[in-house]
């Protein structure tokens, strides 16, 4: 199959006999037939969207004030996308090459996500554009099309009838039924009529060709297409990454500055103090230096939280369930761990740390503010997304502040491809839901 | 006794303290590997093992400590960590032996609290760490037999639970040993445990009460 299909779109160098034995031999390549199938396909195919298309925009364009208008416009948009689906599966009817389609927007969470998802998405409006442009070419293929296998079949169907019947009524041919024409004419007709159906052979096939690099051109992806798409996303997520990592170093930063190292500064002040009164009042002394015990006491106890709140021993040692349990087990409100994942499933560090992050963050946030009685940390994993929940019945209303602590978690879990959503109505509960990237399996450290 | 702790800092300090207070330091060790060996060699009357230890740096001291006590049973370790966490401390009693603590690093420097603790794990008894205790406390809030403990009684229960003896529970308080057994008995029959004899079977039924 493929090798009788392969002249059709072969790219080999053109030698010219190839090239005339191809054109001879066109009408007998099954390609060609197909395409001509397809051709009509197309007229219906091009004429009936375009005609859904111009309805519904135009009946949705005058309703646009009411809003109901853009879901009409919307059914539009998606019907062009079906449109495109179906023209690229018609285009390899000829060549069976497969036909890679754009990607579209996702729809994202909310309404606001999913109509810029909608009308926003440039992918969409190629399909859009490509039904408006696909409907005068689909009509211009099929009159050309049709015009040649017409004129050809006639020829050849009109010839051959007469040699049929010459040759049945042999010399006692009627003359009306020539028409008077001579033999010799009639035989160039038939020869005319074979070239023009290897004509409309090749024709076929050429309209389709180029239709083809319409549909290529407006709906497909390219190699190019697709690694700019991926740097884009790639830059992105590099750019949340290292803010997300600057904003973690600052806080360190802070934190020790405000904590460990004042503490730090007080046991030097009260050390070298003692060491002058040590002799002229022992008991200065001696309560100095248990001031200085209690200052080192402090400082490790700040360094031990300091490391705690992002990167925590256990969470290495033991992984994400442990960790939680450990984090859940000093929560002032009474916290349980439903976990759905295998003992000792181990995620990629960078994940597991995020989603520690995250759920440490979120039961320090019920605990200053929620007010809650209860508190739940769910986490399982779908497919290759790790889901993590933290779920209280407090009292509502957390809001991701710009530059608030949701904010940096939000950034935090994007950083990594994944997806934090806040369910807060005031009264309660609250439902904070982070999904990121899981690799499956991966085996206990 | 042993030591084994990877910071040459904290291992001599260890050891000096131990000889000044007239302990004898039979092996430092660096490693956790060499750490079971020092054991199996000197069967010590006490180690102390810092979990963070080569070559990973994660919970070796740890597993080594139970290694250790699983190839000479009931030999006491004290493991000493930067951090504590509940589960550690559930997997090194998990032996049901007794002979065990589990202290924050920084409690060394109560120098009389630290030693009070290694003479426990030495005579077979337990010393949990304050942290860890905590852990188990907050897990056991919503009991409601728990809430009929009076606050001082939940102290009393605490330091049971890290392992002290009516003695020393009497001597954290600041109250007679008395006034300690009377909570003692009121705690038992508040939270209907099994009245026992060995000061570590009690920290092992109040454990075994507060972790379910």
């Amino acid at each position: 199959m493929m090798t009788t299909l392969k002249p059709s779109f072969a790219t080999g160098p053109y030698r010219p006999g190839t090239l005339l034995r191809n054109f001879v031999l066109s009408p007998l390549d099954p390609a060609s037939w197909r395409a001509a199938g397809a051709i009509l396909m197309g007229l219906f195919i091009g004429t009936f969207s375009f005609a859904l298309l111009a309805a519904l925009f135009s009946t949705g364009g005058s309703f646009l004030i009411i809003l109901v208008g853009f879901a009409v416009v919307g059914i539009g948009v998606e019907i062009a996308r079906i449109v495109a689906r179906v023209e690229r599966w018609r285009m390899t009817l000829v060549d069976p090459r497969p036909l890679r389609a754009h990607t579209y927007r996702t729809y994202g969470h909310g309404l606001r996500a999913a109509a810029e998802a909608e009308f926003m998405d440039e992918n969409r409006w190629r399909d859009v554009i490509y039904v408006l442009v696909s409907f005068p070419l689909t009509i211009l293929e099929f009159v050309v099309c049709v015009a040649v296998w017409a004129t050809s079949f006639g020829l050849l169907v009109s010839t051959l009838a007469y040699f049929v019947i010459a040759g049945a009524a042999g010399d006692r041919m009627p003359a009306s039924l020539s028409n008077g024409a001579p033999i010799p004419l009639v035989a160039v007709a038939f020869v005319l009529g074979l070239f023009l159906l290897a004509v409309a052979a090749s024709l076929s096939r050429g309209l389709m060709r180029l239709h083809r690099a319409v549909v290529e051109g407006l709906l497909c992806t390219n190699e190019r297409e697709e690694l700019r798409l991926r740097v884009e996303t790639l830059r992105e997520s590099r750019s949340a990454m290292l803010q997300v990592e600057a904003t973690e170093l600052r806080r360190i930063e802070r934190d020790l500055h405000d904590g460990a190292q004042q503490r730090l500064v007080m046991l030097a002040i009260d050390l070298s103090l003692a060491s002058d009164r040590i002799e002229s009042d022992p008991a200065g002394a001696k309560a100095l230096m248990s001031d200085a015990r209690e200052q080192a006491r402090q400082a490790l106890a700040e360094l031990r939280d300091l490391v705690r709140g992002s990167a925590p021993a256990i969470l290495l040692d033991r992984g994400l369930v442990a960790a939680l349990g450990s984090v859940a087990g000093r929560c002032p409100v009474p916290t349980i761990v439903e976990s759905a994942l295998a003992p000792g499933e181990r995620q990629p560090h960078a994940v597991e740390r995020a989603a520690y992050f995250v759920v440490s963050e979120a039961l320090t946030n019920v605990a200053k503010h929620a007010s809650a009685t209860r508190c739940e940390i769910r986490c399982r994993r779908e497919g290759d997304r790790l889901i993590v929940e933290v779920w209280d019945n407090g009292v509502g209303g957390a809001v991701t502040a710009p530059g608030g602590g949701l904010a940096g978690l939000r950034d935090r879990v994007e950083a990594l491809d994944g997806v934090l959503l806040i369910d807060s109505p005031a009264g309660g509960p609250t439902l904070l839901h982070a999904e990121m990237p899981a690799a499956q399996g991966w085996p206990a450290a | 006794m042993v030591i084994a702790e990877d910071s040459a800092l904290i291992r001599e300090g260890l050891a000096r303290l131990i000889e000044e207070t007239g302990g004898t330091v039979v092996a430092k060790v660096g490693d956790a590997p060499s750490f079971v060996a020092a054991v199996l060699e000197h069967r010590p009357d006490v180690s102390v093992v810092d979990v963070r230890m080569p070559p990973n740096q994660r919970d070796e001291g740890l597993r080594a400590a139970i290694e250790a006590r699983r190839l000479v049973p009931g030999t006491p370790v004290l493991v000493l960590s930067q951090y504590v966490e509940r589960q550690y401390a559930t997997e090194l009693l998990a032996d049901g032996a007794g002979g065990v603590g589990y202290l924050l690093k920084d409690r060394v420097s109560d120098i009389a609290e630290f030693m009070d603790a290694l003479h426990r794990v030495a005579g077979g008894g337990t010393a949990l760490d304050p942290d860890v205790v905590a852990q188990l406390m907050v897990l056991r809030r919503r009991d409601d037999r728990l809430a009929t403990l009076t606050p001082r009684e939940r102290e009393v229960l605490a330091a049971m639970a890290e392992g002290r003896t009516n003695l020393g529970v009497a001597k954290a308080m600041g109250i007679t040993e008395g006034a300690t057994e009377k909570h003692i008995s009121s705690i038992f029959g508040k939270l209907e445990l099994p009245e026992t004899q060995t000061a570590h079977r009690r920290v092992l039924a109040v454990l075994a009460y507060l972790g379910s």
